[in-house]
């Protein structure tokens, strides 16, 4: 017992130091090397919506056409400690935050469901070293928060006594409100430690097919990617944000293929697995933060058995042990070099900057850009991550691509443009593929634009009605 | 005892010998090599100049960076050094090649433990007609890849050595840093162990291991070395970024005819018998190791995710292999019938089935590969280039020629056939096309100015385009009978 808990520490310890490690390295990487230090969209939808979360206006102005103003825990936790130390620190602070909470909290509950030490050790590494962790932990979006209550909710749930309980559905409550994936996964959570007397997998079934049948009737959207976009959606190194390491994949796979033959010992795990395989049909890669904890679990266990096992020849015990080791840290290496590298870019947030003290006006730009321009030129877009609708998607296409100024002009002035945002990216074949093309080539009418701001990476250019 | 195997060897030296002098024979017909083999040619040639291959390659699209193994590159850069660019590039991949012959033997003698059996298997092995077509004159590391993996194979069977343990593990990682394709091999691999639990049989330690480290490490290599085109890619990286009217040709549908013409008849029917006899009928696990490796193949040629004739090139050897087996089986069933004292006739009559199955479909294939090397002319229209034209010059000639244009002329091309992580790679294709069928003479232009061309190389091509007479625009500045180099002289500007 004592030898158990000195390991615990020891484990804990490291773990600790590790997770600090790999979550604050993004940010303090990109300070550094003089990079805004939030990454990504959603980061600056959350920082913006922050500032007014603890006294949200009714309706957000900053997409045309108005939406409910949505605040959700996060942004009222953030908005509390910006009070202290400015809205992009406490982006960064509170997910790192919560991060080292999940890890903690993965580990008791590693234990609880009778993991051996070593097998906790390495799948709590695991963990930390996964992409999915480290950007849903990094990347100041809600998912941080909402796969914390999730976590917490199902320890406390684990604890089995009433005051838990509660605790439990009040921590799995508050992860409702961050959107339809997490109240599904809180939902099940529930029901699944709450219905303990039946089997597992029939349990999960059961509750699955009922949620699935909630979701359909409710007309939840469905993804039905073909495989392709499968790997490119889970695999980091084929692209994927939140996914997962291939090493990590690969270990997976072998501890779910041949942990199968125990899987009475297993059951929980199968059971979430097939759960959250049926929910990344409904919601794609948003599943992902969740799936994480049961990839860490088979993959730890297959490195504890890779070590423990006695191999034929020793020399190749050494060398898979060391390449699959190499290939976890090669992974997550590269991973984070990408993260320290990701946009937006110092140029622009600087015209964002720079377009935050002109005239206001509505800017058109891809949607993709549309978070960062509501932050950081405080201006309203036409579209952004979060607005879906069609015609003004339609229209926006329109605007891009046509070499008719009047229909251009007559569609400008509908949606009240006044500036035209554009960055490298949009010309080399996200929006354009040649110089010439659509809006560009119009471009050329000094009566009708006029180019207001240029940097390396951006142009600016304002609609003279 | 001794005499006997004694013979074997003799003939199967002679085997080797005749499968390496066949190819020698065609090899020594040409004087240059196959397009596809200047890439080759021109890395091997700077590793004999700097030590080091070229990845950032000035002259290869106009600048880009280049992605691939060099180990074999690096093998023939040492071979020239000390015997010789001829022996380089001519002699030694063909006699490593030929080494397929002896390697097919001795995992022929292992199954089989019948030497006449084995020796005709070593026959096939070494008279392969797809396998002798795309190497004979394309300095291709397929050359060293095919009979490595054979070899590997070998060494699998015999993993409860420690002596085969270490030759495997060094064999793949010369393997995967020759070729990415040793990411089919462990697939197969991963299959066989696959097969072996689906049909119930006990699982040796060794093999599983084995295959658990191979696929590891030839995951990490691959990571590692190809991160950026994964990055860009994903999985499509299988397809090179090639332009979609060129992969119709590179991944084509799989053919039965085909494959009977280019792997040869025998291989195929006997190889496609012993699979669905092992499958359905028997269980024999050396066999599932093959069958293994060649469903997996079948599978990945049906699913278009390998070239049709690389796919070919593999699958063949394990036909081969597979064949022996059906030999042996066909030599027991002989002894058996009232014919069981006719040995020799029999084998006579596999002999002349193979001679005319295989012999001469790879002399047909060989002949081909001769005919489709670079022509003298166009070898001297490169030279003049590269003597009279400025340095930075960039030529124009179609895709095939873009190799041949950058390791004899020193030219920047518009396009070759490397593909991968460049941007407008079917843009580019349509350009080109564009370029040397269009009647517009200022649509030609504009397209000429945009790749900044200053020279375009017309090989073989009997209509030039009618505006190409319009001298002010465009000179002759070389001729011969079926080459010709115009100079691009125009610029068109935006009023």
């Amino acid at each position: 017992m004592r030898l158990q808990k000195h390991s615990d520490s020891k484990v804990l310890a490291a773990a600790f130091m590790l997770g600090l490690f790999v979550l604050l390295l993004p940010a303090m990487s990109r300070l550094a090397q003089g990079h805004p230090l939030l990454y990504g969209t959603e980061a600056y939808l959350n920082a913006r919506i922050s500032q007014q979360a603890l006294s949200p206006p009714a309706n957000d102005f900053f997409v045309y056409g108005t939406r409910p103003f949505a605040v959700n825990p996060y942004h009222v936790t953030v908005a509390g400690l910006s009070k202290l130390i400015g809205i992009q620190p406490a982006l960064v602070l509170i997910p790192a935050l919560l991060g080292l909470g999940v890890i903690l909290l993965f580990y008791s509950i590693l234990k609880k469901l009778g993991l051996l030490w070593e097998e906790r050790g390495w799948a709590v590494m695991m963990l930390i070293l996964s992409p999915a962790f480290i950007y849903t932990f990094t990347s100041a979006t809600a998912a941080c928060m909402s796969v914390f209550l999730c976590v917490l909710g199902f320890r406390l749930l684990m604890s089995r006594n009433l005051l838990a309980c509660l605790s439990a559905i009040g921590a799995l409550a508050l992860a409702v409100p961050f959107g339809l994936p997490h109240a599904v996964i809180a939902v099940f959570l529930l029901l699944m430690m709450l219905s303990g007397s039946i089997k597992p997998l029939p349990r999960a079934a059961a509750i699955l097919l009922l949620l699935a049948a909630v979701m359909l009737v409710t007309g939840a959207p469905s993804n039905r990617l073909p495989v392709s976009d499968l790997l490119a959606t889970t695999l980091s190194d084929f692209g994927s944000l939140n996914g997962f390491g291939a090493f990590s994949w690969i270990l997976f796979i072998i501890g779910f293929f041949t942990l199968w033959r125990k899987k009475e010992m297993f059951m929980f795990e199968y059971a979430a697995l097939l759960a959250l395989a049926l929910l990344y049909f409904f919601f794609g890669s948003a599943v992902n933060p969740y799936s994480m904890f049961f990839v860490s679990i088979f993959s730890g266990i297959t490195i504890t058995s890779m070590l423990r096992r006695r191999w034929r020849v020793q020399l190749i015990k050494n060398l898979t042990v060391m390449i699959t080791i190499c290939g976890l840290l090669f992974s997550t290496a590269a991973y984070l070099n990408r993260l320290m590298v990701l946009e937006p870019s110092n140029e622009a947030m600087e015209s964002l900057k720079w377009l935050q003290d002109q005239a206001p006006g509505n800017v058109l730009s891809e949607s993709s850009r549309g978070f960062w321009i509501e932050y950081g030129a405080s201006m309203p877009v036409l579209q952004d991550g979060l607005s879906g609708r069609d015609f003004v998607q339609k229209d926006m296409i329109v605007m891009f691509s046509s070499r008719n100024l009047e229909r251009t002009k007559l569609l400008m002035d509908t949606y009240s443009v006044r500036y035209i945002w554009i960055d490298s990216r949009m010309r080399a074949g996200q929006v354009w593929s040649k110089p010439d093309e659509g809006l560009l080539f119009l471009f050329r009418s000094n009566e009708t634009f006029r180019k207001v701001y240029a940097n390396p990476e951006v142009q600016i250019w304002e609609y003279l009605r | 005892m001794s005499m006997k195997v004694s013979r074997t060897m003799i003939l199967l030296l002679l085997i080797f010998l005749s499968a390496f002098f066949f190819r020698l024979y065609f090899a020594f017909q040409a004087r240059n090599y196959d397009f596809d083999a200047y890439f080759t040619i021109r890395q091997v040639e700077n590793i004999m100049q700097s030590g080091v291959p070229i990845y950032n390659d000035p002259l290869s699209y106009s600048g880009r960076t280049l992605f691939f193994l060099p180990l074999f590159h690096y093998l023939l850069a040492a071979a020239g050094s000390l015997f010789g660019t001829t022996f380089a590039f001519k002699i030694l991949p063909n006699l490593i090649a030929s080494t397929l012959v002896l390697i097919t033997f001795f995992i022929s003698r292992d199954i089989t433990k019948n030497p006449e059996v084995s020796l005709v298997a070593a026959l096939l092995a070494g008279f392969i007609p797809v396998f002798i077509y795309k190497t004979l004159l394309t300095v291709s590391s397929y050359s060293l890849v095919i009979p490595l993996m054979a070899f590997l194979i070998y060494c699998f069977m015999h993993v409860e050595r420690q002596k085969f343990v270490l030759l495997f593990t060094a064999g793949i990682l010369v393997l995967f840093l020759t070729h990415p394709i040793s990411l089919v091999f462990v697939l197969g691999l991963l299959a066989y162990i696959a097969f072996v639990s689906i049909e119930r049989l006990k699982h040796k330690k060794a093999e599983n291991e084995l295959v658990l480290f191979a696929g590891l490490f030839v995951a990490w290599l691959t990571l590692f070395v190809y991160k950026r085109p994964l990055l860009e890619y994903g999985f499509q990286v299988i397809f090179q970024n090639i332009p979609a009217d060129m992969a119709r040709g590179y991944f084509s549908n799989f053919s039965i005819i085909t494959s009977i013409y280019e792997i040869g008849l025998i291989p195929f029917a006997c190889g496609i018998y012993v699979i669905y006899r092992y499958v359905l009928r028997q269980k024999r696990r050396r066999i599932y190791l093959f069958m293994s490796l060649a469903l997996c193949l079948l599978m990945l040629l049906w699913a278009k995710l390998v070239p049709l004739q690389v796919g070919l090139m593999l699958l063949g050897p394990i036909l081969v292999l597979l064949t022996s087996q059906f030999l042996k089986l066909g030599m027991v069933y002989f002894s058996k019938t009232h014919f069981h004292n006719h040995k020799r006739l029999l084998f006579l009559g596999v002999i002349l089935a193979v001679t005319f199955t295989s012999l001469l479909p790879s002399a047909s294939l060989a002949s081909k590969a001769r005919d489709e090397v670079a022509s003298e002319e166009l070898i001297a229209g490169l030279e003049w280039l590269r003597e009279k034209t400025p340095a930075d010059s960039v030529v124009l000639a179609s895709p095939d020629e873009g190799y041949a244009l950058t390791a004899i002329a020193h030219r920047r091309n518009v396009m070759d056939e490397n593909f991968l992580l460049v941007p407008d790679a079917s843009q580019r294709l349509a350009d080109v096309k564009t370029i040397f069928g269009t009647k517009y003479e200022t649509e030609a232009v504009n397209l000429l100015n945009k790749y900044r061309v200053n020279y375009i190389l017309l090989a073989g091509t009997p209509d030039w385009p009618a505006y190409f007479s319009d001298a002010r625009c465009f000179a002759v500045a070389y001729r011969s009978a079926r080459v010709a180099i115009v100079q691009s002289l125009c610029e068109v500007h935006q009023a």
